[in-house]
């Protein structure tokens, strides 16, 4: 039922960087999480994005990116999905 | 320069004393300035009795009437007048030769600048969101990379499709399960 779901986070999470990738629905429910990412971070991360998408609103939903270190966290609303990407640089 | 003429002439006037008035010659041929004060002494300034002085008055009224002892006084009054007059006219900007005036210009400029150095100016620092982040131009280099945009596009545009094509399989199941291992 859910495999191409589950093909499309196993591919965007062994992308070069990338430790863990999520997808939130439009009430920041968690549709699948894959890698170093807690599942529970989704509602915060369509929050986040919601809220940055009031700053234009009518623009297109604009790309969060959050660093931290070598870190970064990107977030992106698209419609009902929300999406989000945790990326760590290679020491 | 106006109201100091009708004072010298009630000077000459009252003050027969060769002393006073070589003093107040003296006093009168002082180089006015633009640093040169009105009064020095505030007293002098504030009193009524100075206040009301008007020259041609004094030397109508009271050139017959004065005793010798308030002649004095009035010289004297007329003297501290005259020592703390500013001739105003002596500084018009107009008898500046064109040279002191650049002169002055440059000497002005170079005291702004000196003080304006000697400021501390607390903005000097840097400012703004990033300013606790060391390099941080680098860093902002560093996260306009159009990869991880292009990936998160790719990704939400995956994941659009597989959620179209979630499809419940039936199996005569009443309870489907969604991701429970």
């Amino acid at each position: 039922m859910e495999q191409q779901l589950e093909k499309a986070l196993n591919e965007f999470a062994s992308q070069p960087e990338t430790v863990g990738v999520l997808l939130a629905n439009r009430q920041g429910l968690c549709l699948g999480a894959k890698g170093q990412i807690n599942p529970n971070v989704s509602g915060i991360g369509m929050a986040i994005s919601e809220q940055v998408c009031k700053l234009e609103p009518n623009l297109n939903p604009p790309t969060i990116c959050l660093y931290s270190g070598n870190k970064r966290c990107i977030i992106k609303k698209d419609g009902e999905l929300t999406g989000v990407i945790y990326k760590q640089k290679p020491n | 320069m106006e109201y100091l003429r009708p004072v010298w002439n009630c000077l000459r006037t009252f003050c027969g004393c060769i002393h006073c008035s070589e003093d107040i010659g003296n006093q009168y041929n002082y180089e006015p300035s633009e640093r040169t004060y009105l009064l020095a002494d505030p007293a002098i300034h504030n009193s009524p009795a100075l206040r009301q002085t008007n020259s041609e008055n004094l030397s109508n009224e009271f050139a017959q009437s004065l005793p010798r002892k308030d002649e004095n006084a009035l010289c004297r009054l007329v003297q501290s007048t005259a020592m703390n007059m500013i001739d105003v006219g002596a500084m018009d900007l107009h008898n500046l030769e064109n040279e002191e005036y650049n002169d002055r210009i440059k000497l002005y400029s170079q005291r702004l600048q000196q003080q304006w150095n000697s400021i501390q100016h607390p903005e000097k620092g840097s400012s703004g969101f990033l300013r606790d982040i060391p390099n941080a131009n680098d860093q902002l280099c560093v996260m306009n990379s159009t990869d991880d945009l292009l990936q998160m596009s790719n990704f939400l545009r995956e994941g659009h499709a597989a959620l179209l094509n979630l499809r419940v399989d039936h199996n005569e199941a009443i309870v489907v399960p969604f991701r429970i291992p």
